[in-house]
């Protein structure tokens, strides 16, 4: 249903308020002067009142529509607040036991500093022992050096001593060996002889007819 | 809107989305959401005529606002940014289930039944209670047969109170038309309701109405 402007419903008026005005009038949305003129034309208008009757019959039916009270949304309401509520209880309870603890934590500071120190201690005598160490070693190293160099001139010295020896045992011996053949030599040379001799009688022994020429 | 003396000093909707816009702000974002969340779940419960699904809307309204804050413009209104979005799904929500429902009107009533048994008033008699109940559940079917854009004017002056101005601002037309709109909605809704008033049978004859241009 089309609504029916006031205005066109009475050609003669010409001071009917229109459909927005009285809507605004339904609404209390105007001004209390021009209200008071719309009551005082809703009492004189047989034609305006009926159709805002019609309005506010609609409006009454409407409100009779109740809403329940509505639940919350289903989820979870404020969770920065929860996180912040969360947030709060870890760092009073951190204090706490930070307060608790102190003279825990005074102790755990002192041993943290004597153990600093040990390790210092350590690190030096440490440090020192190497370096001792490594000196003793460099000393015992030119030690058993010399000690081999030593050892080493020692032990050439006495093997040119057995080379000389033996090089003279040798000449010795060769010069036996020597003396030995040449006796070997004249033994030869006189048997040679004696063989040479008896060879000779020989043969004049078996040619006695013809003589026999002799060198 | 008369603001109290604690709201005087507590920041304004817009100070908390210009936070939230620019920092990303969560605290300014919780902040909205406390302050503008019942208003709109009962928005969402008014233009879809059922209170579960609000709850759900509401969410996911609040969703797209944060989603959106690179949107909104600090010239304009937080509120009216958060009433478009939410008017926006819920469109959205009634055309997808009547979609689904192959356009049938008694098929959302039908769905929306043990909904709207929720939606009755408190602090009633039961045998007045089930009347009221009753008149009540013709009251959002018949609101539910309006075409959105009266419904949707209907649901923003008459149940959540906003000023004709203000439903122009967020509709984006003159407040001439949302005042038209109005009255051409509580005639129909008149006409709807006729029947009943006149204690006739409570089946309602549907009208499809005529849609303005948007």
């Amino acid at each position: 249903m089309q609504t029916q402007d006031p205005n066109t419903r009475s050609p003669g008026a010409v001071d009917h308020p229109n459909t927005a005005e009285w809507m605004a009038f339904l609404y209390g949305e105007l001004a209390p002067e021009r209200r008071r003129e719309l009551d005082i034309h809703l009492s004189r208008c047989a034609g305006c009142k009926e159709q805002v009757q019609n309005w506010r019959e609609g409006m009454d039916a409407l409100d009779e529509w109740k809403l329940p009270k509505l639940r919350p949304a289903p989820r979870q309401r404020f969770p920065i607040l929860k996180w912040a509520v969360a947030a709060a209880i870890v760092l009073i309870v951190g204090f706490a036991l930070g307060r608790q603890t102190s003279s825990s934590a005074k102790e755990v500071a002192a041993l943290k500093a004597s153990v600093a120190n040990l390790t210092k201690t350590v690190d030096q005598d440490r440090d020192l022992n190497v370096s001792n160490a490594v000196a003793a070693a460099n000393a015992q190293t030119v030690q058993l050096l010399a000690e081999y160099a030593k050892l080493n001139e020692e032990h050439r010295a006495a093997d040119q001593q057995a080379i000389a020896t033996a090089l003279q045992s040798y000449d010795l011996r060769l010069a036996r060996l020597r003396s030995e053949l040449e006796t070997v030599a004249v033994n030869t040379e006189d048997s040679f002889q004696q063989t040479q001799e008896g060879l000779t009688r020989l043969a004049l022994a078996a040619a006695p007819a013809s003589p026999i020429p002799t060198h | 809107m008369g603001r109290s003396l604690t709201s005087l000093f507590s920041p304004t909707d817009e100070q908390m989305m210009w936070r939230v816009k620019l920092q990303d702000d969560p605290q300014a974002f919780a902040r909205l959401v406390a302050r503008w969340e019942k208003p709109i779940q009962r928005l969402c419960a008014r233009m879809t005529g059922d209170a579960h699904r609000a709850e759900d809307l509401t969410q996911t309204a609040f969703a797209r606002v944060f989603t959106r804050r690179k949107e909104w413009e600090p010239a304009g209104r937080f509120s009216t940014f958060l009433w478009r979005i939410a008017l926006n799904l819920c469109h959205d929500e009634v055309r997808r289930i009547r979609r689904r429902s192959e356009f049938s009107l008694e098929a959302l009533d039908d769905e929306n039944a043990p909904a709207s048994e929720s939606l009755a008033a408190e602090d009633v008699p039961p045998d007045a209670q089930a009347e009221l109940r009753e008149r009540g559940d013709l009251v959002r079917q018949a609101l539910l047969d309006l075409a959105p854009p009266y419904r949707e004017v209907v649901v923003l002056r008459h149940y959540q109170g906003l000023k004709f101005r203000e439903i122009g601002e967020v509709l984006g037309i003159p407040d001439g038309t949302v005042k038209s709109r109005m009255a051409e909605a509580l005639s129909q809704l008149n006409q709807l309701l006729k029947p009943i008033n006149e204690d006739a049978p409570c089946k309602l004859k549907i009208q499809t109405p005529e849609v303005p241009a948007r």
